[in-house]
């Protein structure tokens, strides 16, 4: 294996620690740093520029992690081909890009479809499913993760003209769609759990107390979601009606 | 029994934000193999939708209030273990609720903690940089971690930085395994002289806590696509219950 090639494997396992400094003061930089100290322990510089650079790439940085491989392999071929001050004006840039496909992909689409998937799936039909979905996320992002990687070096400053393809943002569309469809699913088991499973409750009294309190708990969620409420908060005040509920219930009886 | 969900937590806790993030830490991951371990698998899947349904509306992105809704998954199950009333898991369910709020200002402490030690490497890289400056020798500087006399700056960066990977993985695993031993002893404690109406509502919210967090994340995500895509899940999940069987709880 020859050194730039170790080099890329050592700085594709470091991306899997990108995070492990964030804060939100200078965010991924030391992350970003320690995943590209294996290219810079290869640049010909003396100590001091070496200490001088890291320095300095350790101002701020801050990107989406899945897709951080895109804006490191761009930024370490950009200090490769120019000067340094030409890179580090393009890296903003580049980790901008980078986060806003990323984001959107990973946050807004696929993670939270994934989530809702595995939690229905794990409900209907068997908690393992779970340890299927971890495995199989697992195994996507550590191929993406080296792909990523491969292509920013490649393409460096295309880069930002990469994500801008359509393709692209057609990935984008589609995980957002998985992620309402995982909504679907979820609502569909919840409904289906509740209704079959709330007379066996203690305190579902009768078919028409269970029918209230559904009524009711469904009408809180909407109110809450309307009102852009956070849905902890919700549930804790929800377990407090529940209570005051009760209590009258039992006063009344 | 503690061991467990501190090396769960731990792991969960590392793969949260500092290692992976592989979705161990995701709640629907993290509490499916909670309640596989202790033995309550159709509960910890219950948890796990729940805890997923009440965190939808969380993104992990810019100024959102932090909430440790992995810690919460892992203590919920581990606290509940050996509990087959459906009142003992909805009191495991809120309490963690309350876990999840006071885990995210531990992982705030832990990520202010990480902003020091980047400010310390820092100046110690700059110390570095401005030695060749003032004249003095480059080579010797002590590390002697990378070729041609790197010295030995480079490799404080490294060990911060996993330094504050074993922080996540300590406060991970803190948290989960306080929270369990604190939801089994509030139950053990707490339990047997619970009046019935308590027990009730505690049941009542076991079953209702996923209908309260649906349609906020339903809203979140009819934002994104078309509402027909909504039809398309509702179909699947129904597929899903029928080959399930009527469901694990």
């Amino acid at each position: 294996m020859s050194g730039a090639t170790r080099g890329r494997v050592s700085s594709w396992w470091r991306l899997w620690l990108l995070q492990a400094s964030w804060n939100p003061k200078t965010m991924q930089s030391l992350g970003m740093l320690v995943a590209a100290l294996p290219w810079l322990r290869r640049q010909p510089w003396d100590a001091q520029r070496r200490a001088g650079w890291a320095a300095r790439e350790l101002e701020f940085r801050n990107t989406n992690p899945y897709a951080a491989g895109l804006a490191l392999g761009a930024s370490l071929r950009l200090h490769e081909l120019g000067p340094p001050e030409v890179a580090w004006r393009l890296e903003p840039a580049l980790d901008r890009a980078v986060a806003a496909v990323g984001d959107a992909f990973f946050w807004s689409g696929i993670i939270p479809a994934i989530g809702l998937l595995t939690a229905a799936a794990a409900v209907a039909i068997s908690p393992w499913i779970a340890l299927l979905a971890w495995g199989a996320f697992a195994a996507a992002q550590a191929w993406l993760r080296s792909r990523c990687l491969a292509l920013g070096y490649d393409r460096a400053a295309e880069t930002a003209a990469l994500l801008g393809d359509g393709r692209v943002h057609r990935a984008v569309t589609w995980a957002r769609r998985t992620g309402l469809v995982g909504a679907g699913t979820i609502a569909a088991v919840v409904a289906h759990a509740v209704v079959t499973a709330a007379p066996g409750t203690p305190g579902w009294t009768s078919p028409l107390t269970g029918a209230l309190l559904l009524v009711g708990a469904a009408a809180a969620g909407i109110i809450a979601a309307w009102r852009g409420a956070q849905a902890d908060r919700l549930a804790l005040v929800g377990a407090l009606a529940l209570w005051a509920g009760a209590r009258g219930a039992a006063l009344l009886r | 029994m503690t061991f467990l969900p501190m090396a769960l937590g731990g792991a969960a806790g590392l793969d949260r934000t500092a290692f992976g993030q592989t979705l161990l830490s995701h709640p629907a991951v993290a509490a499916s193999l909670a309640g596989w371990i202790v033995g309550a698998p159709a509960q910890g899947a219950w948890v796990a939708l729940s805890l997923t349904l009440l965190s939808a509306s969380h993104v992990p992105v810019g100024a959102e209030r932090l909430r440790d809704w992995t810690s919460a998954a892992v203590a919920a199950c581990f606290g509940a273990a050996g509990q087959r009333e459906s009142w003992a898991w909805g009191a495991a369910l809120l309490l963690s609720l309350l876990l999840a709020n006071a885990g995210g200002m531990l992982i705030a402490a832990t990520r202010a903690a990480s902003a020091s030690v980047v400010e310390g490497v820092r100046t110690r890289l700059e110390g570095g940089a401005n030695r060749g400056q003032g004249g003095a020798p480059s080579a010797g500087s002590g590390g002697g971690l990378g070729p041609a006399g790197a010295g030995g700056d480079l490799g404080v960066a490294e060990r911060a930085h996993v330094a504050c990977a074993a922080l996540h993985l300590l406060r991970g695993a803190v948290t989960a395994g306080l929270g369990a031993w604190g939801i089994a002893w509030a139950l053990g404690r707490l339990g047997p002289r619970m009046p019935e109406p308590e027990r009730a509502a505690l049941a009542g919210f076991w079953t209702l806590a996923p209908v309260l967090g649906l349609p906020l994340a339903l809203r979140l995500h009819l934002r994104l696509a078309r509402p027909g895509w909504l039809a398309l899940g509702l179909a699947l999940g129904l597929a899903l219950c029928r080959l399930g069987g009527g469901g694990a709880r």
